[in-house]
């Protein structure tokens, strides 16, 4: 983008001045509304999409924020006690769907998706748990893959590639039977610093270093105080 | 030894390693083998030069693609209700005691594979099966056997399915046992051509031609129903070199079957549609995305596209004919891209549209079958000719494919406007309780509301109609649609992956007398979350199973409601609790 043009736009009742054609997401985060987000990293155009744990109202309809770029005259609303319904039961929709078992959870304190089921104060789901049993690969030769933990967010599939540009996650299977699997044979090659950002990449501890875990003492994890918490 | 290697190679080949024909690949890696192996898969990635995953990813989404052998025979019974209804469980049971096998597995010999699919498009024939690629209408547990036996003893299926043509209707365009069932022809789609200019817009401009078509009022007929016209100019507005025209020919949704008919009968007149559409916006190339389970049209539609192209009525216009694989998904029109391009039918992120960026990020128009034959004889007959009929805010007519427990099930041509009453008499509804309009995706209705009327304002229907009678259980009715949406999610967004699942459990738990009181407001509520915060189409509509059901027949969830049940342990369930210890007492040891 050459130029850079500013546009007015109405979130909550409050009119704002944002970069036309910026990532709501991104825009509602610099005017101090934390739109809640799990998929979603910074800069990724198209943008994954998949979790929709940031449904806003734009224009009177709801809609993921991180799908929209924003344009002059956007009505928003986020504050909407129905829209934090919507953001919660998806998140809740999430731990009915995997097995998220967080004080046994290598990624604990550093996991998005518990950050995220604190933050709204969850203490359950609504729905009922599945229990549904998901396999674990252990094959790779520093990775696994715990897919009782996935949330198939597709960060792992559709932005991570190896150090020659191959993907090295892909999905496999459709609809609830949709798992991610390794490239093994990639995964071998890849080197310990690209190990280290798959791991950082997925957002629960669905990606995690073999012989390793636990690592970080309690108080220094991402989420471990309220403070914390708060970016 | 047979070299498997240089075969996928000489396919790869033949599609100039061009990784966005994956499908076309995967089809060619099929036809040879009947699946793609692990090793298969890791060939052909390298000889296209992406990953082994990338050609899994691909083969694992589609009903129709397989990494492991499925027979030499593949039987795919239809799984829709109206095939249910019909008696497929007990062509089902008679399959799995011929074969030796349960669905989904191989028979021991190696020659059949039994599986299922979602809705192949025959519910005019219900029940019926995909076999080999062909359809096997009417069946009975009697013609499923006879149909092995002659495979058994090596003899082609073409030829059985000659000897069935009696009292079935043979169809001597495609030489198959399927009837068109056309049981209202005209005022307009399949009314006289007599007086029909042959192709008039030879001379039409582009301007003309999105003119007339706008002036018509003419509304996409795949369920969303935007402007013909708009869409049209909308996307040939976009600054752009190339721009594409695609027919979806994917028409999944449950209990539809018109486009088959449509292609049938009328491919010509598709095939001008899509060249009108592309000289409105500006196009020279269009692809016809036919699904997987229309394949047996494929041969039909390469003839009549060949002698289009030749005769090229409205100057050159190339168009190329992209098979699916089998996902309901894929109807969704930038999954129908995505799916083009080689990759799974996942939805994209919207806006942009594509008309904005689709086929290779280019403009494109894409509209569905009944559309485009729509403008082509639009354009033919003016836009006063269409507006004549339907009414001033629905103009014209829709096909509507009747289905279920009517006399004469098959297409019906109606202007919009039509009651539901007028086409329940119509087509001799027996008893009629509950009517689905528009398919699963759609809303149920009660039959007794005939005075409810199809039209953009009230009943917008894709097309699908089937029809329920009195003695049918209500909740089986719904919980296959419900656990149709299941099979058929993508697996992308999370609201629609695990809310669907959530979706047909809260149903089962009415269905089997588990619900209790508070369950009834999670109907609405749970729905809510699902369709305001899924991705595409499929999550914001497969909700309306519950939503529409509960606002037709509220006494329906009332009564289920087990109200002497005890507060406590209300949750356990006792026949899901032992439904192991049945099976394996039922399994043969």
């Amino acid at each position: 983008m050459s130029e850079v043009t500013k546009v007015g736009i109405v979130v909550d009742g409050r009119s704002i001045e944002v970069v036309e054609g910026a990532s709501l997401v991104d825009v509602l985060r610099l005017a101090g509304i934390d739109v809640p987000t799990l998929c979603w990293t910074r800069d990724v155009d198209p943008p994954l999409g998949t979790c929709r744990v940031c449904a806003v109202r734009v224009d009177g309809r709801e809609v993921a924020a991180c799908t929209l770029a924003v344009r002059a005259g956007m009505q928003v609303e986020c504050a909407a006690p129905d829209l934090a319904e919507l953001q919660q039961g998806v998140v809740e929709l999430l731990f009915a769907e995997g097995n998220h078992f967080c004080p046994a959870c290598e990624k604990s304190g550093d996991c998005e998706l518990q950050t995220m089921g604190y933050r709204m104060g969850m203490t359950h789901s609504r729905f009922p748990y599945r229990f549904e049993s998901y396999s674990l690969d252990y094959r790779g030769q520093r990775l696994m893959l715990e897919r009782n933990r996935c949330i198939h967010c597709k960060r792992c599939t559709d932005l991570f590639t190896d150090d020659e540009g191959h993907r090295v996650f892909c999905f496999l299977g459709k609809g609830s039977q949709t798992q991610v699997v390794m490239d093994l044979e990639r995964e071998a090659k890849l080197s310990e610093h690209k190990c280290d950002e798959a791991v950082a990449l997925c957002p629960v501890g669905a990606i995690l270093r073999k012989g390793r875990g636990f690592d970080r003492p309690i108080g220094t994890r991402a989420s471990d105080t309220p403070e914390r918490m708060d970016r | 030894m047979h070299d498997r290697r240089g075969e996928l190679k000489a396919i790869v080949q033949k599609f100039a390693a061009d990784r966005r024909r994956l499908i076309d690949i995967l089809w060619a890696a099929h036809e040879h083998r009947g699946f793609v192996s692990t090793d298969d898969a890791a060939a052909i990635a390298q000889e296209l030069g992406i990953s082994t995953g990338h050609v899994a990813e691909v083969v694992s989404f589609y009903h129709f693609f397989h990494d492991r052998p499925v027979g030499r025979h593949t039987i795919y019974l239809d799984t829709s209700i109206i095939a249910e209804h019909a008696g497929q469980g007990a062509v089902r049971e008679a399959l799995c005691r011929e074969l030796g096998v349960k669905v989904g597995e191989v028979s021991a010999d190696g020659l059949f594979g039994l599986l299922e699919t979602s809705c192949i498009g025959m519910s005019d024939h219900a029940p019926a099966a995909l076999v080999d690629g062909l359809p096997v209408p009417f069946l009975t547990p009697e013609r499923a056997v006879a149909m092995v036996a002659w495979l058994r003893a090596g003899r082609p299926l073409k030829d059985w399915l000659a000897g069935l043509a009696r009292g079935d209707g043979q169809n001597t365009a495609l030489g198959l046992p399927i009837s068109n069932h056309l049981r209202n022809v005209g005022p307009f789609l399949f009314g006289p051509e007599e007086n029909d200019p042959p192709v008039v817009a030879q001379t039409a401009t582009a301007d003309e031609i999105i003119d007339t078509v706008t002036r018509s009022g003419l509304r996409g007929r795949g369920g969303a129903g935007f402007s013909t016209g708009k869409k049209w100019d909308l996307c040939r507005k976009i600054p752009a070199a190339t721009r594409y025209v695609v027919c979806n020919a994917d028409e999944g949704e449950p209990g539809t079957f018109k486009d088959r008919v449509l292609l049938t009968e009328t491919a010509d007149l598709l095939f001008e549609g899509m060249a009108l559409a592309g000289k409105a916006i500006g196009a020279t190339e269009g692809f016809l995305y036919l699904r997987a389970e229309y394949r047996y049209l494929l041969e039909h539609l390469e003839t009549r596209r060949r002698e289009f192209e030749a005769r090229a009525p409205l100057g050159p216009f190339s168009i190329r004919i992209q098979l699916g694989a089998g996902a309901y998904i894929c109807g969704e029109e930038s999954a129908l891209l995505e799916s083009m391009e080689g990759k799974r039918g996942e939805p994209r992120i919207k806006p942009p549209f594509p008309v904005e960026s689709g086929y290779l990020g280019c403009p494109t128009v894409v509209n569905n079958v009944e559309t485009l034959i729509l403008a082509a004889l639009i354009v033919r007959r003016g836009s006063d000719a269409f507006r004549r009929w339907g009414t001033e805010r629905s103009p014209g007519v829709r096909l509507l494919s009747v289905s279920g427990d009517v006399e004469f099930p098959g297409i019906y041509e109606i202007p919009w406007g039509t009651s539901l009453g007028e086409v329940l008499d119509r087509c001799g509804a027996r008893e009629p309780h509950l009517v689905q309009v528009g398919g699963p995706s759609g809303e149920v209705v009660r039959a007794d509301a005939v005075e409810r009327v199809f039209s953009y304002e009230d009943l917008s229907t894709g097309g699908s109609l089937m029809v329920f009678s009195r003695d049918r259980d209500r909740f089986e009715i719904l919980e296959n649609f419900s656990t149709f949406f299941v099979n058929e999610s993508c697996g992308n967004c999370a609201p629609c992956r695990a809310g669907n699942v959530v979706l047909r459990d809260l149903l089962k738990r009415f269905k089997n007398g588990h619900a209790r009181a508070e369950d009834l407001p999670k109907l609405d509520q749970w729905a809510r979350i699902v369709s305001q915060t899924s991705r595409c189409g499929l999550g914001m509509t497969s909700p309306r199973v519950l939503t529409t059901s509960r606002k037709a027949f509220p006494e329906l969830y009332a009564d289920a409601i087990d109200q002497k049940k005890s507060p406590l342990f209300y949750d356990f369930d006792v026949a899901a609790a032992t439904a192991e210890y049945d099976r394996r007492v039922e399994e043969p040891s």
